[in-house]
């Protein structure tokens, strides 16, 4: 204590000196009083605080503040609710009591008693504005699309709980992308005009089930407080912190922290200790391998493809790169893990000398596109070698991602490697994206993007009918169907799937969940809620 | 004088148009970025069309000597732009991030002044010293910033249990008294700072070396002591305060390359500061952030260089006078 | 002498033993050849890394990474140092006041944060790696040579070879090389072992070449692995390239100092 102090004293002068700025009070201890906190009989919460890595600024929990990746997303959707929510099988209520629909009319009817943070009652009123507002400024995360994609034609409401929104033309996705845009109050935003620099405190003014009581932007912490006036259920925890962490694993260790995500070689450590519970995100992280066949139309023959499947040892990336936590990626793309895999897709296996044959006498020379991560150098140089070995010129260009993606869009590769997350989301709609060629270069992320200089009719008439299809069991047919097809005309090289796992203490929290749309435990809004 | 402050602006002006170009040449945009990549749990699709809502918004369809213009009319009102990445003012978020890199910074180079001349001192005393401080000191200065923070890591913070990480602070730590806080801030600061401080402390001692050296030639010392003054006396009141300028100066000189190991040792520990900020921008393709930080460092860097300038100049002068 | 010969030696040795490393040693240094991280063994003489990669191999082929980083960088900020120095000193007037803004704003801009701009704008290849460190090494260089051609040029018998009609390059191969030209090589080593620093600098933050083993990639890899902390994976993983980029740079540092005494004491 005593060589802390001394150590400490040296900074002091320097200290007052670069401090003097921002001399606020930082004295913030609770004052002690007789209530005893804690999970007891009293409190409603399972437990007192839930605590998670932080550490990363992902922006105001706000929706036009947040930063656009997951856990930006996310930590915006415990501030601000949507219509419905989804669990393990399919859609619930969230604000909206119930829902019905027909034809391109969808009427939701909400709670009663639901009100924002401030206390204000929240009626179809708001939703209404918020499907104004994001129409004329969309939302840094917009399920209901931008100027004349814009999904909704006009609403109508019936009365202060009911609202009927029709869509221009419904289709499978109308219902979740319908529930899922948060709702804003009013009172708040219709004075605002330029939203994406409010960042007053009112904008953390939300509808969801927590609410976000302190944030960090330098530290990355955040602090959610369960709000009393939620009527929709009973939230898990009383706060939620996101605490910047040196190590997330020591974190753990120490308990300083209540979920992490577990390195591969530390699996059979945790795996065997039965206090710990898991939640797997199966296949979720996937790498594939995009042809330029606009540089390289010798690769529409589709015997070198099959070649370019002999030449890769993909076993050798899940051992090696994923250090055994993932498998062998599906040619059908959808993984094998999901709901929509198909069983009869083709298996293509690693046979060196038949690659040999079908890519030797090409004298092909090209390049091999990879992002600058570790995991994406370690699989080029497999795939380099595995190609090199058939008899291609391979050379490796690494760029950073920012870079790698700017080539990708613009067409600047011969062969490029792709790491996204996302594989093991429910329903597959990313292979809408990915092999119709009307709806290919929609959205402008290489992980989404479809191959280019491809196209088959047959592929994009099922890419895109299944999205008119709204029953379940034909649409999943439609997809499987896809998945054969994509798996036989092999338009792009699938390599292998990545699963991770999150793990928590099971003694003190195990509300951990995956929806079956989402497998991301820390990200789900009903991981933190009583059920 | 005049040249000088002219060759200060004109380099002002040239770095900060090649500070405004080089982001807007860089392949990707800050947009293409936010849509998804390697290790993100989640993707999250932009279309190309809200990329353009957001492209005209933010201004950057525009075209380049427009956007210049507007710009540099916006930096003159003292408004740096907006951040697209982290969505707010570019000036708060390095407001936030500045005091942290400053407390570092600045703490590590009066540290070293005071480390360096002292030591220096001590070397003139004891000359059976100076050798080896010399030869150690010498090598101390040569070490990567980052490295020697590296080493302090995993020799010191991982093996006591008192000594944080990483951050600036404890996350919703709960302090009873100011003094707590101040505690914890500088228990964070110690490492980064010590860091910085081993690697920058020899150029001060061969500055401050250097300077008593030339001083102790001077004849007005030697007339001091053929007067019989006492050594110590000497020392105070000849030695000590006419080599100080150089030393001084010294330190406004070092601004430039301490600010490069600061953002170095930040990212080490993961500081919240410039460094940490600046790589991300960098990472995200935040061209206003970039800016952002750039303006300020080299902002920070010019001026310290202008006031080693002055010292030196004030320097000559006394010396001349004293002459 | 006797200290430029040992410290010599002492370098010669350790590119010695890396070359083994890097031409007779068995195991790759881009290819797993055992399990995840094994600790030093007969087989794995420093054990491996998280991907199995051997150590030994990656620190062989990393010295000479950062070794040819470093004397080209040194190379080329040799040339343009010299070239606008002796220009700058010799030629005086415009071309001097020009020379001079150059060397002061290079001089004065703050290299961290243009490096790391440029670095990502430039992409990340070896090449432009040292493109970017010798833009931000020859200005001293050019500083030291552009003072001592001025003096040269002042001192009479420069003026007086000149005075007789000797042309540019005569003079400066007979007159000026032998002043400033050791005085440039000096220089030069020193730029080699800083741009070794600066390299791995860039190379933790991510900004250099990502398909080279370097060894400033390699730490940062090994920092960056989750639970480092608390296993002593580091000891065999972090160590090795932490002390061959000290070794290496004080061995430099030390061969530059000792040459710089060397040629002073002959003056």
């Amino acid at each position: 204590m005593k060589k802390k102090k001394l150590l400490s004293l040296l900074l002091i002068i320097c200290l007052a000196l670069s401090l003097l700025g921002g001399c606020q009070s930082h004295v913030n201890a609770p004052e002690l009083s007789g209530e005893e906190s804690g999970g007891g009989a009293e409190s409603p919460y399972a437990v007192e605080t839930l605590k998670l890595a932080g550490g990363t600024d992902w922006g105001t929990p706000s929706p036009y503040l947040n930063v656009s990746r997951g856990p930006g997303q996310a930590k915006m959707r415990l501030v601000f609710a949507s219509l419905l929510e989804k669990d393990e099988r399919g859609d619930l209520p969230w604000l909206a009591e119930s829902w019905s629909f027909e034809g391109n009319d969808y009427t939701f009817t909400l709670f009663r008693g639901l009100s924002f943070h401030d206390g204000e009652p929240l009626t179809t009123e708001d939703v209404a504005f918020t499907i104004d507002y994001f129409r004329q400024y969309p939302p840094v995360t917009n399920t209901l699309g931008v100027g004349e994609s814009f999904i909704i034609d006009s609403y109508s409401i019936l009365d202060d709980y009911t609202i009927t929104i029709t869509v221009k033309e419904a289709d499978a996705d109308t219902l979740s992308n319908l529930g899922s845009f948060v709702i804003l109050p009013k009172h708040i935003w219709e004075k605002v005009e330029d939203p994406y620099t409010y960042n007053v405190p009112d904008c953390l003014v939300g509808s969801g089930a927590y609410m976000c009581t302190g944030y960090e932007s330098a530290t990355g912490s955040y602090e959610f407080t369960a709000y009393t006036g939620w009527v929709n259920g009973q939230q898990a925890a009383q706060r939620i912190l996101f605490v910047p962490v040196s190590d997330e694993l020591l974190a753990f260790e120490n308990g300083e922290i209540d979920i992490a995500s577990m390195p591969a070689d530390l699996k059979d450590k945790y795996m065997n200790d039965p206090e710990i519970g898991f939640v797997e995100k199966a296949d979720d992280m996937g790498y594939k391998m995009l042809i330029n066949f606009e540089r390289l139309p010798d690769f529409l023959d589709i015997s070198l493809r099959r070649g370019v499947y002999a030449a890769i040892d993909r076993q050798s990336i899940v051992d090696n790169v994923f250090r055994g936590m993932g498998s062998v990626g599906s040619a059908g793309y959808v993984p094998e893990s999901s709901l929509f895999y198909n069983e009869d897709v083709v298996k293509y296996d690693y046979d060196p000398e038949a690659a040999k044959d079908a890519l030797g006498d090409g004298g092909f020379e090209i390049s091999l596109l990879t992002d600058d991560s570790a995991d994406g150098i370690s699989i080029a140089e497999i795939v380099k070698n595995g190609l090199e070995a058939a008899g291609m010129e391979v050379t490796v260009v690494a760029v950073d991602s920012a870079g790698r993606d700017d080539r990708i869009n613009t067409g600047d590769y011969d062969f490029a490697i792709v790491g996204n997350g996302g594989w093991g989301n429910n329903p597959p709609s990313y292979m809408r994206t990915l092999f119709s060629d009307s709806s290919k270069y929609l959205s402008t992320s290489p992980a989404s993007m479809g191959p280019r200089g491809y196209s088959n009719e047959e592929m994009t008439a099922l890419a895109e009918g299944q999205l008119k299809e709204t029953d379940f069991e034909k649409r999943k047919a439609m997809f499987q169907e896809l998945e054969l097809l994509v798996s036989e005309e092999i338009p792009l090289i699938v390599l292998a799937n990545q699963s991770s796992y999150s793990m928590y203490r099971q003694d003190y929290y195990d509300g951990w969940m995956k929806t079956y749309a989402y497998q991301q435990a820390e990200q789900n809004r009903l991981s933190y809620m009583a059920r | 004088m005049k040249k000088k402050i002219l060759l200060l602006l004109c380099s002002f002006a040239v770095i900060y148009l090649v500070n405004f170009t080089i982001p807007r040449l860089m392949p990707g945009d800050p947009f293409d970025y936010q849509s998804a990549a390697a290790g993100e749990e989640s993707s999250t699709e932009m279309t190309e069309e809200l990329k353009e809502y957001l492209r005209s918004y933010y201004g950057l369809d525009k075209p380049f000597f427009t956007q210049l213009w507007e710009n540099i009319k916006a930096n003159l009102r003292g408004d740096l732009g907006y951040s697209i990445h982290y969505k707010k003012a570019v000036s708060a978020l390095l407001l936030e991030r500045l005091p942290w890199t400053a407390l570092i910074m600045f703490s590590a180079l009066a540290l070293s002044l005071i480390l360096g001349t002292s030591l220096a001192l001590l070397g003139l005393r004891r000359k059976k010293l100076e050798g080896g401080l010399y030869a150690l000191l010498s090598l101390l200065g040569e070490l990567p910033h980052f490295l020697v923070g590296i080493l302090l890591l995993f020799l010191v913070a991982a093996r006591v249990d008192w000594l944080p990480l990483s951050g600036a602070v404890t996350a919703f730590g709960i302090y009873y008294s100011e003094w707590d806080w101040i505690e914890d801030v500088l228990l964070h600061a110690l490492l980064p700072v010590a860091a910085m401080t081993l690697v920058t402390a020899p150029g001060f001692y061969f500055t401050a070396r250097a300077s008593f050296l030339s001083i102790l030639e001077r004849p007005y010392i030697l007339a001091a002591k053929a007067k019989g003054l006492k050594e110590g006396r000497i020392r105070r009141h000849y030695i000590f305060r006419n080599a100080l300028p150089p030393i001084v100066a010294r330190f406004f000189l070092s601004v430039g390359s301490a600010i490069g190991g600061t953002m170095l040792v930040e990212n080490v520990f993961a500081y919240p500061g410039l460094g940490t900020v600046m790589r991300e921008a960098v990472k995200y393709r935040d061209y206003p952030l970039i800016q952002g930080v750039f303006l300020l460092s080299t902002l920070l860097v010019l001026l310290s260089l202008f006031a080693a300038d002055l010292i030196n100049a004030a320097g000559d002068r006394r010396r001349g006078e004293s002459l | 002498m006797k200290r430029i010969v040992l410290i010599s030696l002492a370098l010669l040795l350790l590119s010695l033993l890396f070359a083994w490393g890097l031409l007779f040693y068995p195991m790759d240094s881009r290819l797993p050849s055992g399990a995840s991280l094994e600790a030093p063994s007969g087989e794995h003489w420093l054990g491996t890394d998280n991907l199995g990669i051997d150590i030994f191999a990656q620190v062989s082929s990393g010295f000479f990474h950062s070794l040819s980083i470093g004397l080209a960088t040194a190379l080329t900020a040799f040339l343009i140092g010299g070239a606008l120095g002796v220009a700058a000193g010799y030629a005086g007037g415009r071309t001097d006041l020009l020379v001079e803004f150059l060397i002061n704003l290079f001089l004065s801009v703050p290299q961290l944060p243009i490096m790391i701009v440029a670095g990502a704008f430039f992409g990340q290849s070896s090449l432009n790696i040292i493109c970017i460190i010798a833009a931000f090494s020859w200005a001293p260089i050019a500083k030291q040579v552009r003072a001592r051609t001025m003096s040269l040029r002042k001192s009479g018998y420069l003026v007086l070879a000149k005075s007789y009609g000797g042309r540019l390059w005569y003079l400066f191969k007979t007159h000026m090389s032998r002043d400033i030209l050791p005085l440039l090589a000096i220089s030069a080593l020193a730029v080699t072992g800083r741009a070794i620093v600066q390299e791995s600098s860039l190379a933790f933050l991510g900004l250099s070449d990502p398909l080279a083993k370097s060894w400033g990639l390699m730490i940062a890899r090994c920092t960056a692995f989750k639970g480092i902390y608390f296993t002593n994976f580091w000891t065999w993983w972090l160590l090795p390239p932490v002390l061959a980029l000290v070794l290496s740079t004080l061995l430099l540092r030390l061969l530059t100092r000792a040459l710089e005494s060397y040629w002073l004491e002959k003056e």
